[in-house]
């Protein structure tokens, strides 16, 4: 990026409030990413890279179509690059990154790793050019140190292209939730239901996926469509006589959650038929569990283990946080937050 | 939909009518007596041909009017007019409406556009207003030129019935490179055509911008390449260009050395085949890849145009290479002004 630009977004950060939140009443944040980006047609994986360097790219107004901004008549492949400085204090908001409406599909990445896809580029082109994009950001993938890189690979078949219309920006949500321990990052996978085999023991041979983020952008499917996922922590020594609650963020479909092989809850009816299924019951709220104390392990591993039925695209642990807080603080966050 | 949407935004945005002060400026004024017979004689056409004995005769307005009641059939009409050295470099056009019902036009002797088709397979073009751009190439500067106009008219009003008659001066953006004049040309569809080293020597000539019924295709609608080579100077290198390729009547692919860049109606088959929506008036304009341009050797530019009915090919300009910041200025300045008459 140019220092022009940096300096740009130092603004718009401090502008919104970014580099010193406000108040605890204040919970939401949104940094405006309209305005220049860095743009260059043409298509290379490498322009995805964090490290990339951009700087002999021009410049492009966004959102925009970019046949109305130099480039009338292009169709085919092209790269948006932008970057964004978030501040430490926003350890605990999860984050999402608004992208309005891309003509026709994009690959969009984050500090180098793919974070979500909408349509799907050649040779099996889809368009999706109508749908907004809306994409969470894994707590763990942002970087409070140095700038955050978004790089968005865009396809466009026929007329406008890019990124057209509405806004574009990172919304930041307040987590409510005060995590000691994050559990986001690399879970263990199994795209089938196991309960009856294996019973929520530790399962290191399995897939490796990451959480949160649907798991068909990993490329899985499952036929069954029920997904097992696993973790495994080990207790800090200052809460071992906590009263503990695990967050595990925001899972659409119907789940149940074991510790160490036990079942502490969830919504998967016992002996459920999947014609009981039905998709307008999606849960969007975020799931909280509380532990059972006698059911944790100290000074050794203990696992979660999270069962998943979701027919749809969208199954899996969609949206963070992740992690775990004790009962005692979460409820003096509730009180300043009423 | 999306396409053709903008298409209309474009062509509204593009329409000399909104934007007709600001863009196209009179500079020659021939709302005045022509040369005029009711005869019809191919050596009218000639620069050189003797009229001193012809009628003269208002314009505009129907020959009806002055002195040819109730004639239907074909007339000549012709102006000497003399261009000015100051108006080198500058877009011009010759422009009349109402060419009741069909006409084709030269300059100096050259065959510049024509609208409808003259009988056998007569069709009139009596409501489209005709601008026809003329090249640099023809015009004498300082001199007297001549412009000859075949009219036929079918029925009822006949001639240059209405308009304001005259040369006018557009405003257009800074060319870099100007491709308009001779194109090479030939009828068909097949994708070949596009390919950077096809051998295209044995191809017909054809002047851009012009439609082709003028350049020696009368009556032909369907598909046709256009082909042109051209050389950059290497100072653009590492500039953004634009290639502006004016009008183009109905549908067009451009591609270059060989690789599609854009494209209207055409780009996309299967759109193509049940489109509704139209892009004869839309000002054509491709972005050009840098990576696709030679420095060291001649570029190709080929165009396949596929004409529905009436007039086809490239008939409007300019056409030629322009670089995305004086590109951006003029969409600027024309968007500037739809919003101020807007107002």
């Amino acid at each position: 990026m140019t220092g022009k630009i940096k300096l740009i977004f130092l603004l718009v950060c401090f502008l919104s409030g970014l580099i010193a939140p406000g108040h605890s009443g204040d919970f939401d944040k949104y940094i405006s990413l309209n305005g220049p980006w860095r743009f260059e047609i043409g298509d290379s994986l490498q322009f995805a890279e964090s490290g990339y360097n951009d700087s002999h790219w021009n410049t492009i107004e966004t959102p925009g179509n970019w046949e109305d901004l130099g480039y009338p008549g292009y169709d085919g492949y092209a790269w948006y690059r932008q970057s964004v400085y978030i501040a430490e204090d926003f350890k605990n908001y999860r984050f999402s990154l608004v992208l309005g409406r891309i003509a026709d599909a994009d690959e969009t990445y984050f500090n180098g790793k793919l974070l979500d896809k909408t349509g799907s580029m050649p040779p099996h082109f889809k368009s999706a050019a109508a749908q907004i994009r809306h994409y969470l950001i894994p707590t763990n993938w942002i970087r409070t140190d140095a700038p955050n890189i978004i790089a968005i690979r865009v396809f466009d078949e026929n007329g406008s292209g890019g990124i057209i219309s509405d806004k574009v920006g990172i919304f930041a949500r307040a987590a409510y939730f005060p995590i000691f321990l994050d559990l986001s990052g690399e879970w263990l996978f199994q795209p089938e239901d196991n309960i009856g085999k294996t019973n929520a023991q530790w399962n290191k041979d399995w897939q490796k996926i990451q959480v949160p983020a649907r798991w068909e952008l990993y490329g899985y499917k499952s036929e069954s469509g029920y997904a097992w996922y696993q973790k495994s922590f080990t207790l800090p020594k200052d809460k071992e006589n906590e009263h503990l609650v695990l967050v595990l963020g925001i899972i659409p479909g119907i789940n149940d959650v074991f510790i160490n092989g036990i079942r502490i809850g969830g919504t998967i009816p016992l002996n459920f038929d999947k014609s009981e299924y039905n998709a307008k019951d999606q849960n969007w709220e975020a799931r909280l569990y509380t532990i059972p104390s006698s059911l944790l392990k100290k000074d050794t591993q203990n696992v979660i283990s999270v069962r998943i039925y979701d027919p749809s695209p969208n199954g899996g642990i969609l949206w963070g946080p992740v992690g775990l807080m004790t009962r005692g603080t979460y409820m003096t966050t509730v009180d300043e937050k009423e | 939909m999306r396409s053709l949407l903008i298409a209309a935004c474009i062509s509204l945005m593009l329409q000399p009518c909104f934007a007709f002060d600001r863009f196209y400026t009179k500079v020659i004024d021939l709302n005045i007596k022509w040369q005029f017979t009711n005869t019809d004689k191919p050596e009218y056409a000639q620069k050189d041909y003797n009229d001193s004995s012809w009628d003269k005769i208002n314009v505009p307005g129907p020959w009806e009017l002055f002195g040819y009641p109730n004639y239907d059939g074909y007339g000549w009409y012709r102006m000497h007019v003399f261009i000015p050295s100051d108006l080198r470099g500058k877009y011009l056009y010759f422009h009349f409406e109402r060419g009741d019902d069909v006409d084709f036009t030269y300059w100096n002797g050259k065959p510049l556009q024509s609208r409808g088709e003259f009988p056998p397979r007569y069709d009139t073009a009596f409501d489209q207003p005709r601008w026809y751009p003329i090249p640099e190439s023809f015009i004498r500067f300082g001199e007297k030129n001549v412009i000859a106009v075949r009219m036929y008219d079918a029925v009822g009003e006949g001639g240059i019935c209405g308009g304001n008659v005259g040369i006018w001066e557009r405003k257009i953006p800074k060319i870099l490179l100007d491709l308009s004049g001779q194109w090479r040309f030939k009828k068909g569809t097949r994708t070949v055509y596009a390919d950077e080293n096809l051998n295209d020597s044995g191809w017909s000539k054809i002047l851009v911008p012009a439609n082709w019924e003028s350049q020696g295709s009368e009556g032909y609608d369907g598909h046709a390449w256009y082909r042109k080579d051209f050389r950059l100077d290497r100072n653009l290198k590492g500039e953004q260009l634009i290639l502006m390729l004016g009008k183009i009547d109905d549908y067009d692919e451009v591609f270059l050395n060989g690789v599609h860049i854009g494209g209207h109606g055409l780009a996309n088959h299967q759109k193509a085949t049940n489109a509704t929506g139209t892009y004869f008036d839309v000002e054509r304009y491709y972005y050009i890849p840098k990576h696709l341009l030679h420095w060291n050797k001649d570029n190709v530019l080929s165009v396949h145009v596929q004409d529905f009915q009436k007039t086809g090919g490239i008939y409007d300009g300019p056409v030629g290479i322009l670089s995305q910041k004086d590109w951006l200025d003029y969409m600027n300045m024309i968007n500037a002004s739809k919003n101020y008459l807007e107002e």
